[in-house]
């Protein structure tokens, strides 16, 4: 989560957060464990998701690592220094979608399967701004940064307007294609540069220590490999070949690559400009006795994302170690609840980890839901400890 | 845009990228989809061009086969050899180079068997020369046809004759006188007859005087070699022609039915005459061969026939109108050798050309490909009886097998019957290399189309069957790269009920199939 402290005019701050999400409301953890560790699904697993997916379902998974230094001052102006490694993923997909996909048309035939929402995003790229942190009084401070970006790998499509249709008689398989498809290509590493901004407001009142941030304000500009292409066809079956339909999750990239030579998308390079995903982040912190609550809000502006909000009541239960309990809604899928800790690593370092993902581990909860949080803090304060 | 479900998959199911760090995942999917469709009509066992409509709308079975054609070669024809000369020196003499030592011109008439020719152009052939030369020293020999003409210039042949007695090589040269006209009236007799120059010349490349000894030699040889004669006009002769053979008859073969039964069929056998001479002829048979042995029985059977000769207008054109005569079997019993489903027909024909001899004052003519020609056109309406009739259609398709584990297909087939016929239908599967590598029999016959009071088709009858095909058969569906769906109309009604046939009488058949994958 986004950073809140005071500033110390002799020290410089350091703080290392990282936040990984991966869920789904409508996804069971039973299907997707088979799936994604390369078990069998059966006939039960595939019919009791069936029966669990909404009309429109998500899949996501976000990682957000950042590390920030703030140097000290003693001035009403400051700086600080700011890099992040972010991976997002999202896809969205219809319940006909995924019956056809994992059952076949034989179930479908005759219906019309529309494929609303069938979208996917994918961003692997880090950012490393400069800026400056601007002190309104004691109790406020905004800070801004800007710096460059470098996206390592990025690919989305979104075929929302297509359809397929088997006829009564199965005599004849229609395929409506219509939509936009873009991955960033070609052998480099880096497949595209460009600038990333941030903003922020932080302060305390009340007793509360607040802030908010956006990031991820910037564009990028991938190479000319870039596969960027609009598609509206409709296509019938002539025959099947179905060894075609082997192999079927291979890693991302070969199936890509193998999306771009079946619709012949290989050709429609250029240079693309795309904008990142927006980034807000908030946090709130409020002590009462022994009892410290934060709350955190994450957004990705990303299909299907709901803010991620997590509550997290913390009590010490001895010096220089607290216990959590961290409630999360939000992201991609819904309320999970589990156990964290906070301790200290070393004088002015600590530690804390989160676990909201008890509910889906015991079982309790089906539907997909993996949280993970975490920050490592390196700051001076008036007391000996952070906790 | 050919797409495969691949594409499809790739489209839709996103959640595979998810799976992009981890093992691959497996399930199985039952694919419903087409495999192979077709629609056999009349026209896959007659083709359109051999059907016409009537007034009701109900088809008409065309015929139209060239019994024989007897051309040009059979009537007019060049001798081969031209030109022999043996020449021997009488005396010795001594020569500058080059100097022309003999020549020699020739009109030369040849017997032709009766036939008087004027004129005639040659489609190909060539006009060889071979020459032997007994001098101590090479000669130079020039051989013209001085009543030819190509390119407008009268055809001429040279060449080095090498002295054989110092080499022991001599000259053979050939010339290409496709196009050539000739004027075959040089001769005192008007017709038949070449003129030619023989010129032999003492070695032009000789550096001194040549000496040509007493008794010295040369042989020359003139030959034409595979002539095909263009047009010939004159006086062809009164020539017996017979022809007797036996041809290949494949439309009722074609069909494939075990029995036929109709009526009403129009036969007419029309002799056509493309010569321009006179002729006369009798047909001594024309029988079937198939179930059994039929002659066709008519008046016109060994009766003398008289053509007259063909017309050309203008003269020279090639702009030729035949002669024909025109014989109806229609009396005769024509429904019984149709019936006997013939696979070929003999026929033995003899005549006489020019019967009254050299009435056209040697203006007799032929072209190239022409002569007597025979031509059978039957029509028989398609409101007949029959058994077995095969209905085929080749399909080529694709199922390339996978790595994914196919326990057992279904195949669903979907089967419209628009014929008044009953049908057994079945399809066999063929490797790349056409061999039948397994069979698909249901064992339902499909009833025939249902019929008005007047035996008309109003509405097909339908017919769905599944059919479960093992590991085997599934293996095979997948291996194999043609589908060969036969239909077999057997009888609709009572046995040997006619019935008509109508161009949208249709049999349908839609093959669906079932697949269970196995994918990982």
């Amino acid at each position: 989560m986004s950073v809140s402290f005071a500033q110390n005019d002799k020290h410089p701050e350091i703080r290392i957060s990282s936040d990984n999400a991966l869920g789904s409301k409508t996804l069971l953890t039973e299907f997707f464990g088979k799936f994604y560790f390369g078990k069998y699904i059966d006939s039960t697993t595939k019919w009791d998701e069936l029966n669990f997916l909404d009309t429109d379902n998500h899949l996501g998974f976000f990682s957000n690592n950042r590390i920030e230094v703030r140097l000290p001052s003693k001035k009403k102006y400051s700086f600080y220094i700011a890099g992040s490694h972010q991976s997002l993923f999202a896809i969205g997909f219809s319940k006909e979608l995924f019956q056809l996909v994992f059952t076949g048309n034989n179930s479908l035939v005759g219906q019309q399967v529309i494929a609303d929402p069938a979208t996917m995003d994918k961003y692997n790229f880090s950012t490393l701004s400069g800026g400056i942190v601007y002190k309104i009084n004691d109790d406020m401070k905004i800070h801004a940064a800007v710096g460059p970006v470098a996206m390592y790998s990025c690919a989305g499509f979104d075929f929302s307007g297509s359809d397929f249709f088997t006829s009564q008689a199965a005599d004849s398989l229609a395929l409506n294609l219509n939509g936009d498809y873009m991955r960033a290509g070609g052998p480099t590493f880096v497949k595209g540069v460009g600038f990333s901004s941030e903003l922020g407001i932080e302060g305390s009142n009340g007793g509360f220590e607040w802030s908010v941030s956006a990031a991820n304000i910037g564009r990028v500009w991938l190479n000319k490999n870039t596969i960027n292409s609009h598609r509206d066809t409709l296509m019938y079956f002539t025959g099947v070949e179905v060894s075609d339909l082997s192999n079927f999750s291979a890693v991302v990239d070969q199936e890509l690559e193998n999306f771009e030579q079946g619709f012949s998308l290989k050709g429609d390079t250029a240079n693309s400009a795309i904008s990142l995903p927006l980034l807000i982040t908030g946090e709130c912190s409020k002590e009462t006795g022994k009892l410290r609550t934060d709350l955190n809000v994450l957004y990705y502006n990303l299909p299907g994302f709901f803010p991620y909000m997590q509550l997290r009541p913390s009590w010490p239960i001895s010096t220089g170690f607290r216990i959590s309990l961290p409630m999360k809604y939000g992201g991609y899928s819904s309320f999970n609840a589990g156990l964290g800790l906070e301790f200290v690593l070393a004088d002015h370092f600590s530690v804390q980890l989160d676990f909201p993902s008890m509910l889906s581990v015991l079982n309790i909860s089906r539907n997909l839901s993996y949280n993970v949080t975490g920050k490592i803090i390196y700051k001076f304060t008036n007391h000996a400890s952070l906790l | 845009m050919k797409f495969s479900i691949r594409q499809l998959v790739l489209i839709f199911c996103v959640a595979g990228i998810v799976a992009s760090c981890a093992k691959d995942p497996s399930w199985d999917v039952d694919v419903r989809t087409p495999v192979f469709r077709t629609s056999l009509g009349v026209n896959d066992f007659i083709a359109d061009s051999m059907l016409i409509e009537n007034p009701d709308t109900s088809l008409t079975f065309v015929l139209d086969f060239d019994l024989f054609n007897i051309t040009t070669d059979t009537f007019v024809n060049m001798p081969d050899s031209l030109y022999y000369s043996h020449y021997i020196m009488p005396i010795g003499v001594t020569v500058p180079p080059g100097t022309l030592v003999i020549e020699k011109t020739e009109s030369k008439y040849y017997d032709l068997g009766g036939a008087l020719l004027t004129d005639m152009r040659i489609k190909s052939g060539t006009l060889n020369i071979r020459a032997y030369n007994y001098v101590g020293d090479a000669a130079y020999i020039e051989y013209s046809l001085d009543n030819s003409l190509l390119n407008g210039a009268p055809v001429v042949v040279s060449g080095t004759v090498p002295s054989y007695p110092v080499t022991g090589e001599f000259l053979e040269t050939q010339f290409d006188v496709s196009g050539m006209y000739l004027d075959l009236r040089q001769s005192y007799m008007h017709c038949n007859s070449l003129k030619s120059t023989i010129k032999i010349y003492a070695n032009p490349l000789a550096t001194s005087n040549v000496v040509v000894n007493f008794n010295d030699s040369i042989d020359i040889l003139v030959e034409f070699k595979d002539i095909v004669i263009d047009y010939a006009r004159g006086y062809f002769g009164q020539h017996v022609v017979s022809s007797t053979s036996t041809e290949n008859f494949p439309f009722m073969e074609d069909l494939g039915i075990d029995y036929l039964d109709m009526s009403n069929i129009a036969m007419t056998l029309t002799m056509e005459n493309y010569l321009g001479a006179d002729a006369t002829f009798t047909i001594n048979e024309l029988s079937g061969h198939g179930l059994t042995d039929i002659a066709l029985t008519s008046d016109w059977i060994g009766e003398p026939i008289n053509l007259t000769r063909a017309t050309e207008n203008p003269i020279y054109s090639g702009n030729v109108t035949p002669s024909t005569f025109s014989m109806n079997f229609n009396t005769s019993n024509v429904e019984a050798f149709f019936e006997n489903l013939p696979e070929e027909i003999t026929y033995s024909l003899s005549g006489t050309m020019n019967p009254l001899g050299n009435v056209s004052t040697g203006n007799d003519f032929v072209y190239y490909g022409q002569g007597l020609r025979g031509r059978i056109h039957a029509e028989i309406p398609m409101n007949i009886a029959i058994q077995g009739l095969t209905l085929s259609d080749t399909i080529d398709y694709e199922l390339n097998k996978s790595e994914s584990f196919i326990t057992q297909s279904e195949l669903f087939l979907d089967i419209s019957n628009g014929f008044p016929l009953s049908a057994s239908f079945k399809i066999f599967l063929a490797d790349a290399a056409g061999n039948t590598v397994d069979s698909i029999v249901p064992d339902t016959e499909i009833p025939s189309g249902i019929v008005d009071a007047g035996g008309k088709v109003i509405s097909p009858s339908v017919l769905k069957m599944k059919i479960i095909l093992d590991e085997s058969q599934t293996s095979h569906l997948y291996e194999c790269k043609t589908a060969v769906i036969y239909a077999q109309l057997n009888t609709g009604g009572t046995a040997g009920q006619k019935v008509k046939f109508y161009p949208w009488y249709k049999f349908d058949v839609i093959v669906t199939g079932l697949f269970n994958l196995y994918l990982e």
